[in-house]
Order: C-alpha cells, then structure tokens, then sequence
C-alpha cells in the first residue's frame, strides 16, 4: 500500500480497536433488546412478578415457581458438582501420574463438550426410568433428574478450573512445605488447596452459573408444571420447572404480556449469571495479582 | 510408580507375604481388607446402577465379613500398635457396621413417602446398595489407618483413596452416556437414513436436511465469529494499553461467555427475527454471538503464549508493530486459535435453545436454497424426537439421532484437541 | 597517523522514568565509530535500560516517560519527527536471552529484510550468507538453513541473532549482556567477533563481567544508581580509575 507508514499503522490500529469495541456494543445490545421486551412485564405486575402467581386464564405471570426451580434445581447439581469436582480436580493436579493426566485432561473436556440436548435425551430415555424403578416413582421427571444430570454438566468446568487453579500454585510454596516434613498430603491440604481457593472458587461460581443458565437438559427431565411443589423441597415431585425451562416451553406461542413476562424471565438469568460471571473475574484478578507480587 | 511396574510390585509384595521370613499375618490381612473393600463398594455400585439385589443374605454375609476384620483391626491397634486415641473411627466404624448386619432384615422393602406428600417411596435395595458403597469406601479408607500405623502418612494413603473414588464417579456417566448411545444409535444409521428427508414427524425417513442445515450454520458461524474474534484478541492482546477500555472490554467478553444459550435466543428473537425472519441468517446470527467470546478467549491466550522478547527481536529488526504481529506472532499463535475456534463451533453446532425460535422447522423446511430460508437442525431434531418418545414410534430414529449429533461434537473436539497437541510450538 | 576518531551517537542529558521510578538520571556520553563501548555498573544500575534507549526499545513498556536527546550522526532520535522504525533499522540490538523465531535459520536472518521490502530471492541468499559468515555461524549451519532454529545450541542461537542483526546493516550494534545466557567457549566466540565486528561496525555492549568488559571494549562507561559515574579509555578506567565509585567497583568492593 502506498500509504505513509504512520497512517497505515494508526489505520490498522484503530481498525483492530472498532473491531474489539463491537464485544461491548453486542453485550448493550442484548441488555437493550431484552429490557425493552421484558418492561411490560415489569410495568404491569411490578413486584408481583416475583410472585408465585402463575395463571394463564388470569393473565397473571408471577415468576416465582421457576425461580424456585432455578434455585432448588442448582443447589442439587452443586451437592454433586462441588465436593466431586474439587475432589477430581485434586486427583487430576497433585496426585495423577503425568501420563494418566494427558488422558483424563482430554476426557474431561470430552464431557465438556456433550450438548445438553443429548444429556436431556439420555435423561429422558435411561434416568427417568431408573428413578422409576428405584424410587417407585410414578413418571421419573423431577427435580431430582434435573439436578442428578446438571450436576454431571458443571462437573467438567469446576475440575477443569480448579485444576488450573492448583497448578498454578507456585512450585516453590509446595517444596517450602515439603522441606519442612510435611508429607504430600498435608501439603495438599494445608498450602496447594488454600492457595487455590481464589481459583476454585471462581470455578465453583462459574460452575453455579453454567447450571442456572442450562435449559434444553433440564427443559426435557422436569416436571414442567408452574408451580411450587409441596413441600418446597421436594425432590422428586413432577411439579416444577425453572426460568430457563419456562421461556423453551411457553416462547412458541407467548404474545402479549405472557411473552413480556418471559423475556423478564431471561433478564432474571441474564443478571444472575452477568453478577457470577463478574465474580468470577475479580476472584481470578485477585489470584493473579496475589501471585505475581510474590 | 510407572503404570505398567504396578502389577509387579504387586505381585512382589503379595508374595512376600507368603515368604516364611517376611510373613506377617497382619499385613496380609490389610490387604485383603482393602481388596475386600473395594470390591464390596463395586457390588454395591453395580447393584445400584443396574438396580439388582443380591437378597439380604448376601449383603448381611459381605457385612459381615468386613465387620470381623475391623474387630481384628481395632483389636492390634489397640493391644499391639497401642494407638489408643486415634483408633476411635475405627471402633465406631466397626460398630456401625455389626449394627447393619444385625438391622438389615428389619427394614421393610419399600417405605412409602406417599403419606409426606412425598412421590416416592424409598425402596429397600436402594438404600442397601448405597450402604455397601458407603461402607465399601469407608473401609478401604480406613484400612489404611492402622496399616500405616496412623501416622500422617496413613491419612495421606485414606484420603488418596477417596480421591479415586472421586475420579471414577466422575467418570462414569460419561462411560454410560457414550456407550449407550454408540450401541443403541449404530443400530438405526444406514446411508438412507443419512440421505433421506424428514418424513412423518420423524418417525421415518431420515434426517438428512438437519445434518445439511447443521453444516451450513457451523459454516456461518465461523465466518461470523472467528475474524471477529480474532480482531477482537489482537487489539486487546497487542495494541491496547492496559486502561479502563480494555477493562471494560474483558467484563463484556466475560459476561457474554456466561450468557445463557437461552438469552442468546431471546435476543435473536427480538432482535434479529423482524428483520431477517425465522431463517438460516438469524440462526448464524444468533450462533455467532454465542460463539464469539469463546474465540476471543482462546486467541488470547493464544498471543499470550507467545513470549514477549520474540516481539522484541522483531521490532530490533526495523517491523513496525502490524509486521511484526503478523509475521512473527501470529503463525506460533495459529494452532491455539484454531483450536479454540474448533472448540467454539462444536459448541455452536450442539446448542438447541439460540436456533429454536430463530431459524428451524421441525418439518417442512427442507435444505435451504437461501440465506433466508429456515433450516432443520439436528440438535432440534433431537430435542424434538425427544418430546414425542412415548407417545410415537421414534426411539431408534432419536437414537440414531443423538449419535450423529455426538459424533460429530466430539468428532470436532478431537480434531481440535489433535491440533493442540500436534502443532504446539515451544518456546 | 592516528585517524579522527568521530562521534557515531551522541547521549545528552538523557533522563527515564518508569512510573516514579527514575532509572537513568542525567547521563551524557559520546559513542565513538567503529569502537566497542562497554557499559558497567552493579545490578539495578540502569546500564540495561540505558542501552535501550539508544534503540528506543523503551518506548514498548506501558508508563515510561524520556527527557534529553540521543544523537545518532545528527539526529536526536527522540525528536518529535523521527521514525522509530527507521532508527531501529540503523541501531540494531542483540538481546540477553537469544531470541531466535521460530522459523527456519534462513527465514530469521532473512527476515529483516524481507519486511523492508526486498524480495528477490537471489538478494536475499546473498544477505544471509553474508550474515551468517560475519557472525561466524555460516560453517555451522550452511547445510541445514532450512532447518529451525529453534534446534540450534544457545550460543549458536545468540549468533544467529547477531546475524539476523548485521542482515540489515546498522550502523550500530547495541548488545545487552549477550554471554549471559552462554557456557565459556560460546562467550569466547561471542568475544572475538565483537572484536572483528568494529571494523565495520559500532558497537555497544552491556555487561556485568569486568573482565569481559576489559576484554573486548576500547571504552568504558561507568554506572551507578542511575548516574553516569565515569566515561574513558577501557584502559584508563581499569587501571586508573578518577572515581572512587568506579575504582570500589572495580577492585570487586560492591556489586
């Protein structure tokens, strides 16, 4: 190009910084869209939409039941996730023999990668009718699917993560405990772990938000009726449903203020998981930070 | 210990019990205890996940035997290793244990919740089954105790156990998932299937317009998500100052990673369908966003790993900064970006909820002529063949379906997996 | 006759802060033509960020700010007008650590100019013979240039650089610490080149071997905490230092 070599450089720079500052356009256009969809709903039933007060004759569209959901579906993944993933990954770091790591680091990105909608039709085809035969349950579809499989979905982001996590624990840390006669166990427990514990925890929020976002795996195993079931926490009850859940079931054919109140559902989790994804960046700053000034 | 020296040192050491000078009961008998374990916690496993009794006896005998060698356990450590105070876990673990043998046949098969408003009843085998998993891994666990002589070096051996433990439970579903769909789908792939269209609602015919419609949006995927993406990665890897712009950059990246699938569509939805309809344009569209930050993130860390004196000795050279982005660190980067970007379009290919309302017909659609047209997927497909088990005759096609799906995912993951490791560049 | 030593740059008043940090306070010295001029002092003296400014490589790291000239022939190539990458290409600059790219030992010498434009094929066979044979590294690699370099051995890497270096034909050769990273018989040949590469070019060599430094430099630029402690003959500043600073340093007092 003929260009004096300051221009075509400033040109390219400044070309690279309009394609970057698209990332922040699409993330306000999103908020836009969504908002302007949702206020309605918003407008016309004000708290309400917290509400467990879900009645389509009556025009009313609380949300409260697939919040609910949402919560009760993501604490039952987190039982299984957290204590297995964190376990895993302390398996996969410090204790794996370095072949035996090449292969199962793989594997675990292998079920990252599964789509949810075939974790849903597993559900569908093999869960539900073991939780019918193990638990005498009438239909299968329950909390308790949903959570079993969801959790099975956040495990391979809270091992990946927290096996960065511990890795990146300095080499000297661990063979200043070593040298003391710590054995590698206390070492683990004591010195790598707490380290990590920025890192882990990044991974676990991470974790929390992969679950709250899931719908098509958790769309297919619930119960999908909007409403509380009795009582609250009841695993296996076919009454249930979350906000992802919801808006797949009801979207088809949604107008009016049904379909507002659904796009207020998607703001509900865009904020929720916007908050964890923000979480998780701080803590990871704060490792970074943490380490480097070592 | 490499792998393959383990079986040896075994049989040495299994030996070495044997050999009259060596021969120490005791030790002998941790190791049976944790074989013993293990194997219990295996049955237990099995009997739970294939739902099969072995009837109470069995169970009670397994009990049983465990409880007796915990009594010897708790015994030598407290006559012989005089471990008086730590030998505590071990005492209560051995009771609990007598105490299941001894209540197993008083429970009932099968105690309705029904009355709790509950809809299920706990059934007997159920709760048996996770008992002898439980007391199968506690035991091993703890046999590691005494046979340490509950030094700290004991605990260690214990909680590496349970570390296993952890591993295998992680794997396995994932053993489950991929073995009952490559065993139940193969069955229903023939070439008609994979040619032939959607007929009656998926219950005959084939699926070949979702395998067409599933490429073509992976195609505009890329097309939409891997140069922006990039772009995206260089300004804010090689050219920003770190500030408040790219701060701010970082969170949005961040935030749309985490952004649900569904949000994704709802966006589409209102956004993209009033102006280009349900069509194969919304869906790549929608797709591309969803896959964006992953490319981003990826061709980061990919600059990133390029060392910072490599771009040293280039601008030492007289390249101004484009030139040396371009010659000396985009190609080691190369590998990591493409990587990611298989990685992200797999994702893209698999995901349901940002296509549903934005670009595909279950039936009717056929293969797109144009940009405009609605498409079938297969993801879709799936999820919709998923809806009508039981009340049609689509199981086998739902099968076939799924591993199709699958295969072509974890087929993407592990090229792009075999480019991360084939073509890394060292530093 | 002796011949008129001239001034090839000229460093005036020159001052740099990295963030609060001021690392190099007020240094003036002249770099000579067809000379080897060392640059000594204890760690953390600021010879490092010195000898960067001579290339403006400083100008790459976030918050550091440059007062004073540096004159190369009779342009400060800190002016306002200047073309950095121009100046680079006269000033060229081999690193601590060999930074070799990860291309085919051909491809790094050829690269510098193969982005200043020069294309023909023939040309640039030539340049890369030429290089490899004033670096002292054609011998050893003449039969695997489209090997990379990547697998060559440290001290040949760092005269692969040097060679990537010469391929653009400074003026001047700035060298920051070289032999650090390198075994003694790599550094001895690193040495000796320096001495044969003054005929033809100026060089500039940091180092924190005083030894190496008598060796191979004609003169010597003392430093110490940011300041230029004393400038003179190599010969003159080890065996009759003016400074007291200079001649604790020397003697092995500090540092």
């Amino acid at each position: 190009m003929w260009l004096p070599r300051k221009v075509k450089e400033a040109l390219i720079k400044n070309f690279f910084l309009v394609v970057a500052a698209t990332s922040i356009f699409i993330i306000l256009f999103i908020f836009y869209f969504l908002f302007t969809q949702a206020s309605p709903a918003f407008e016309e039933f004000g708290l309400n939409i917290f509400s467990n007060n879900w009645s389509y004759s009556k025009e009313q569209y609380g949300l409260g039941a697939a919040i609910h959901g949402t919560i009760i579906v993501t604490i039952g993944a987190m039982l299984i996730a957290i204590p297995l993933g964190i376990l895993s990954a302390i398996f996969l770091a410090e204790l794996a023999p370095y072949r035996l790591r090449m292969i199962l680091k793989p594997i675990i990105e292998l079920l990252a990668g599964i789509p949810s909608i075939v974790y849903g039709f597993i559900g569908v085809l093999l869960l539900t009718r073991y939780l019918r035969d193990s638990f005498d349950m009438l239909s299968g579809y329950s909390y308790l699917a949903g959570s079993l499989i969801l959790g099975v979905m956040a495990l391979p982001i809270i091992i990946s993560m927290s096996d960065d996590a511990i890795k990146a624990v300095p080499r000297a840390y661990k063979e200043a405990s070593l040298a003391v006669g710590a054995t590698k166990w206390e070492t683990i427990k004591k010195i790598t772990v707490p380290s990590a514990i920025s890192g882990i925890s990044a991974a676990v929020i991470l974790g929390i938000g992969r679950a709250v976002g899931e719908t098509m795996e958790v769309s297919l195993v619930l119960g999908n009726r909007m409403d509380i079931p009795i009582p609250p926490f009841d695993f296996f009850e076919t009454t249930g449903t979350t906000l992802t859940a919801l808006i797949v079931h009801d979207m088809g054919e949604a107008v009016g203020v049904q379909r507002n109140a659904l796009f207020a559902a998607g703001v509900i989790l865009f904020i929720i998981v916007a908050i964890m994804s923000i979480s998780s960046n701080i803590l990871r700053e704060r490792i970074e930070k943490k380490f480097k000034g070592d | 210990m490499r792998l393959k020296e383990i079986p040896k040192s075994l049989k040495s050491s299994f030996m070495g019990y044997f050999s009259k000078e060596n021969f120490e009961f005791i030790k002998l008998l941790y190791l049976i205890s944790i074989i013993f374990c293990s194997i219990v916690a295996i049955i237990g496993f099995f009997s739970l996940a294939f739902s099969i009794y072995f009837g109470d006896n069995v169970v009670r005998f397994l009990l049983l035997v465990i409880a007796l060698i915990f009594t010897y356990f708790v015994y030598y450590s407290f006559f012989v290793l005089k471990k008086r105070k730590q030998m505590i876990g071990l005492t209560i673990f051995t009771i609990i244990v007598y105490l299941l043998v001894y209540l197993l046949p008083l429970f009932p098969p099968k105690y309705g919740l029904r009355d709790y408003d509950v809809d299920a009843s706990i059934l007997k085998f159920v709760i048996v089954s996770i008992s002898l998993v439980i007391v199968g891994v506690m035991g091993s666990s703890l046999t590691f105790r005494p046979r340490y002589r509950f030094t700290s070096k004991s605990k260690e051996k214990s909680a590496y156990y349970i570390l296993i433990v952890s591993i295998l439970l992680v794997l396995y579903p994932l053993i489950i998932l991929i073995s009952s769909i490559v065993t139940k789908g193969v069955g229903g792939i023939s070439w008609d299937f994979l040619t032939m269209d959607v007929r009656k609602l998926g219950t005959e015919g084939g699926i070949y317009p979702c395998i067409v419609g599933s490429i073509f949006l992976m195609i505009g995927t890329a097309i939409v998500a891997i140069p922006l993406g990039v772009g995206c990665a260089i300004y804010l890897q090689e050219y920003a100052r770190k500030g408040l712009i790219t701060r701010i950059i970082s969170i949005c990246v961040d935030i749309l990673q985490g952004t649900p699938s569904i949000v994704h569509a709802l966006f589409g939805l209102a956004f993209f369908v009033p102006i280009f309809g349900i069509s194969l344009l919304t869906g790549i569209l929608t797709l591309g966003f969803l896959t964006l930050p992953i490319v981003i993130r990826s061709s980061e860390e990919a600059f990133r790993s390029v060392p910072q004196n490599i771009r040293e000795g280039a601008y030492a050279v007289g390249a101004t900064k484009w030139q040396a982005i371009r010659t000396v660190v985009l190609p080691p980067a190369l590998p990591g970006i493409i990587t990611g970007s298989v990685l992200g379009l797999g994702r893209a290919v698999g995901e349901t909820a940002p296509i549903m309302f934005t670009a595909v017909y279950f039936f009717g659609a056929g293969v797109p002529n144009s940009l405009l047209d609605p498409i079938h997927a297969l993801p879709y497909h799936l999820h919709e063949l998923t809806k009508l088990i039981g009340y049609k005759e689509v199981t086998q096609n739902a099968w076939a379906t799924a591993f199709v799906l699958l295969a072509i995912v974890l087929g993407m993951n592990a090229i792009a997996i075999i480019i991360r490791e084939r073509f890394r560049v060292e530093f | 006759m002796a011949k008129k030593i001239e001034t090839k740059m000229n460093v005036e008043k020159l001052n740099l802060w990295y963030d609060k940090n001021h690392a190099v306070i007020d240094v003036s010295m002249p770099v000579y033509k067809n000379k080897a001029t060392a640059i000594i002092g204890p760690s953390g003296c600021g010879k490092s960020t010195l000898i960067r400014c001579l290339n403006r490589m400083n100008d790459i790291i976030p918050l550091c700010r440059v007062k004073g000239e540096v004159y190369l022939d009779k342009d400060n190539i800190y002016g306002k007008k200047t073309d950095v990458v121009e100046v680079r290409k006269k000033v060229g600059m081999v690193f601590q650590k060999p930074n070799p790219f990860p291309k085919s030992i051909w491809e790094n010498i050829a690269y510098g100019c193969r982005i200043a434009g020069m294309r023909n094929k023939k040309k640039l066979n030539e340049v890369v013979e030429k290089s490899l044979k004033e670096a002292f590294l054609w011998e050893e690699v003449k039969d695997r240039l489209q090997d990379s370099a990547m697998g060559l051995s440290g001290g040949q890497q760092q005269r692969l650089c040097i060679a990537r270096a010469l391929a653009i034909n400074p003026d001047v050769i700035l060298m920051d610490e070289p032999c650090s990273a390198l075994d003694p018989i790599a550094t001895a040949k690193i040495e000796d080149l320096i001495r044969v590469l003054i005929k033809n070019y100026t060089v500039v060599i940091v180092t924190h071997n005083m030894q190496q430094a008598a060796r191979v430099s004609d003169y010597t630029a003392y430093m110490y905490l940011g300041k230029l402690i004393e400038f003179g003959k190599t010969k003159q500043i080890f065996e009759n230092p003016k400074e007291e600073s200079t001649e604790n340093y020397i003697t092995g007092r500090f540092g």
